[in-house]
């Protein structure tokens, strides 16, 4: 009965990271379990109901990673996530598994993941605030397509800077005239030029900000439809990339193969041609993929609610947040957690 | 600008002495100022603001009397058609100049007192005007106008009227066969050759040059597939894939946003020019320059195909300090008739909306430029430039 209550097709990933989480939080509560081990099965078994095996679910899986982590940490207690980096783990050879009761791990766990839902909260706000560290005064800044973040982003700068946005339609879905309606209703001067003239515009133009779907674990991005063209006419330019986006979009997942069938979605083709042209859907193959897939050595800044990072810092904070067990979800084996640590 | 500054106002053409300048359109008389151009700065990008936005809501006749213009209703027809998109493709319009100075020749009488060869130039001039004023003149219609006044002025002056008015007839006939028909059909014959079975061809939008070679090379039973990308606002690609696929060529069709996703399966990329610059830029329409940019990083060859009456002595840079505005209020056009949020942009002082219509493509990202006289690389086009002056 609560898998009924998972939302699909929630266009607003915030929203739908947050139902997860009190569904996992449901479940926790729910579920019969009495060591940390099983929970964690029962988790990991629980995940096969979600859509995780969709390629644009990631923001699920990673706060799904995120919960098996704090199930981890508190199961093995305290003194060991204190000491769990650096040298002295190396050398600890007799960590004495925490024998929590359930209730009492329970309690941590949720204590854990109400923080993780503040966290959360928070995070957009976080990002918005860096705004003025990174607008100029009349500067041009180019965005690309509709992002609620990057609104928000441009919207608070707007307070105290004057600048001027360019927003690129962004193809098929013109979500990018989206864009350009709200921010100049927030009174920014936004122009809206066709996907095309990117290069054209882009050496006039300051910096480039846009949001992301995905942020892969090499610094890569899974970003919408045309935002590759962008970026490397940008770095053409020397135009700087920025990307901002929270932390819950970070994945530890990386380009399995350059096949663009296995890494995009396909959507329907109306948008492009319509139905009336049927003559020509019968004969022509219409491609319109979703995502786009934009290496890391384009982007320059990743903004995050921790702060600014370089794409090679990424795999530090992956480690932080996730536990490499969870890397892989579809993974059933379980290892000892108590074991692991002792190691 | 090289066309307009050559152009004159209208109130000094007829009989008195030449006087250069550039037209300004708020000081262009209203007989020959067809098209309101938008002065004001509300919905005007700044960097941008060089170039001339119409307003298209003004039919391009409306100020035209009906007794005594001076301009020549093939002009006329010709300029609305312009305005209208009707004609359309750097070949096509300077075909369709062509056949309006034609037919103005035919029917221009030369008055007593004056030589054809001064006073031709002169008549001719404020229909030029008023072309430019319905649609920023292409590289190839400058180029013709260029020619048709040194033919003007070559005429000897011992001829009679009549001979004197067929030499240049057969002198535009001369251009086009030149130029256009036979250096079409040079080109195709050089680019069909590299075109190979198994061949999976990118092409840009429609060009009328790239259909005919690609429609040319089916008809040789070469094996190959297409590529068509497209982009908004105008998606003239899609009269592309009819014609590609009323030709039996296996088709496929993306927007320029999907460039990188098709580019793997690639082998080569066409494209046309609307002019090449002297510095070897390539102005081609907007969208070119990405293209050309997703191929050379994916390591594709791309084949630029364009005509040397083309060639440009401009030199520039980057793609905004010559260029054209189109309409805006097309790009709000959508396949379902449905409105965009920013459909009333005229109404939001914030919101601005900018259709550009060519780009530069720089020289480091095209392999080729296959012209009628030669294979070459991109920078060698002020020794084409070179070579036609002399030959004038």
């Amino acid at each position: 009965q609560w898998y009924q209550r998972r939302v699909t097709g929630e266009r607003r990933s915030y929203v739908s990271v947050v139902k997860t989480i009190n569904v996992f939080r449901d479940l926790i509560c729910t579920a019969e379990w009495v060591t940390g081990r099983e929970l964690i099965k029962i988790v990991k078994c629980y995940c096969k109901y979600l859509p995780l095996s969709q390629s644009n679910e990631t923001d699920v899986s990673n706060v799904v990673r995120r919960i098996l982590k704090i199930i981890r940490e508190e199961s093995v207690g305290p003194e060991a996530t204190n000491s769990a980096d650096g040298i002295s783990a190396f050398f600890k050879t007799d960590i004495k598994p925490c024998n929590l009761g359930r209730s009492d791990l329970q309690d941590n766990i949720l204590n854990s993941i109400v923080e993780l839902l503040a966290e959360l909260d928070t995070s957009k706000s976080n990002i918005v605030n860096m705004a003025l560290e990174h607008i100029h005064s009349n500067e041009r800044i180019l965005t690309y397509g509709h992002s609620n973040t990057i609104r928000d982003f441009l919207l608070y700068g707007r307070k105290a800077r004057d600048f001027e946005v360019i927003v690129c339609e962004s193809g098929p879905s013109l979500k990018g005239h989206k864009m350009a309606a709200e921010l100049s209703e927030g009174g920014i001067k936004t122009t809206v030029i066709a996907d095309s003239a990117a290069f054209a515009i882009i050496h006039a133009v300051n910096k480039v900000i846009i949001g992301t779907h995905t942020i892969m674990a090499d610094g890569a991005l899974r970003a919408t439809n045309g935002v590759h063209q962008v970026a490397m006419a940008a770095k053409f330019f020397s135009v700087p990339v920025i990307v901002c986006a929270p932390l819950y979009k970070l994945s530890p997942t990386h380009l399995c193969s350059y096949d663009p069938d296995a890494f995009n979605k396909v959507i329907g083709p109306e948008k492009m041609l319509n139905f009336s042209n049927a003559n020509l859907h019968s004969k022509v193959l219409i491609s319109n993929p979703d995502f786009d897939y934009v290496p890391s050595d384009l982007i320059e800044l990743f903004i995050t609610n921790t702060g600014g990072h370089a794409p090679s810092y990424l795999y530090r904070i992956i480690s932080e947040l996730y536990h490499p067990e969870d890397y892989d979800l579809d993974n059933m084996c379980v290892e000892d957690v108590e074991d692991e640590m002792a190691t | 600008m090289i066309g307009p500054s050559h152009l004159h106002n209208h109130s000094e053409a007829v009989v008195s002495t030449q006087s250069t300048g550039t037209v300004t359109e708020a000081q262009a008389p209203a007989k020959v100022a067809p098209i309101q151009e938008v002065t004001d700065s509300c919905g005007r990008v700044e960097i941008l603001s060089h170039l001339k936005l119409y307003d298209r809501t003004i039919p391009p006749t409306q100020s035209l009397s009906f007794t005594s213009s001076k301009i020549h209703p093939a002009f006329v027809k010709l300029g609305v058609q312009m305005a209208r998109d009707i004609v359309v493709g750097s070949n096509a319009r300077c075909a369709a100049l062509i056949c309006a100075v034609k037919t103005f020749i035919s029917d221009y009488k030369c008055p007593k007192s004056k030589e054809i060869r001064s006073h031709l130039n002169v008549a001719l001039k404020p229909c030029f005007t008023y072309l430019a004023q319905c649609r920023m003149m292409a590289v190839s219609m400058e180029n013709f106008i260029k020619h048709t006044k040194v033919q003007v002025a070559k005429i000897s002056p011992d001829l009679t009227e009549s001979v004197a008015k067929e030499e240049l007839q057969q002198s535009c006939d001369n251009f086009f066969r030149e130029n256009i028909y036979l250096a079409g059909k040079s080109i195709t014959e050089k680019a069909v050759e590299r075109v190979v079975d198994g061949d999976t061809i990118l092409i840009y939008k429609k060009s009328q040059l790239i259909l005919h070679i690609l429609l040319e090379a089916k008809a040789r039973n070469k094996n190959f597939r297409v590529m068509v990308v497209d982009s908004r606002p105008d998606l003239s690609g899609v009269q592309s894939c009819e014609r590609l696929t009323a030709a039996g060529i296996p088709c496929s069709y993306v927007y320029i946003n999907s460039c990188t996703y098709v580019m793997k399966k690639v082998t080569k990329v066409m494209l046309a020019a609307d002019a090449l610059l002297a510095n070897g830029y390539v102005l081609g329409p907007v969208g070119t320059a990405l293209i050309g940019l997703i191929s050379s990083t994916y390591n594709k060859p791309v084949i630029v195909c364009c005509e040397t009456y083309k060639f440009s002595e401009r030199v520039q840079t980057d793609s905004i300090l010559y260029n054209e505005l189109a309409d805006p209020d097309s790009m709000l056009k959508t396949l379902n008739e449905e409105d965009t949020p920013v459909s009333n942009w005229r109404d939001c002082p914030n919101t601005r909306l900018v259709n550009l219509v060519y780009d530069t493509t720089p020289p480091a990202l095209v392999s080729i430029v296959i012209t009628e006289i030669a294979e070459l690389p991109c920078t060698s086009a002020p020794v084409v430039l070179r070579r036609g002056a002399v030959k004038m």
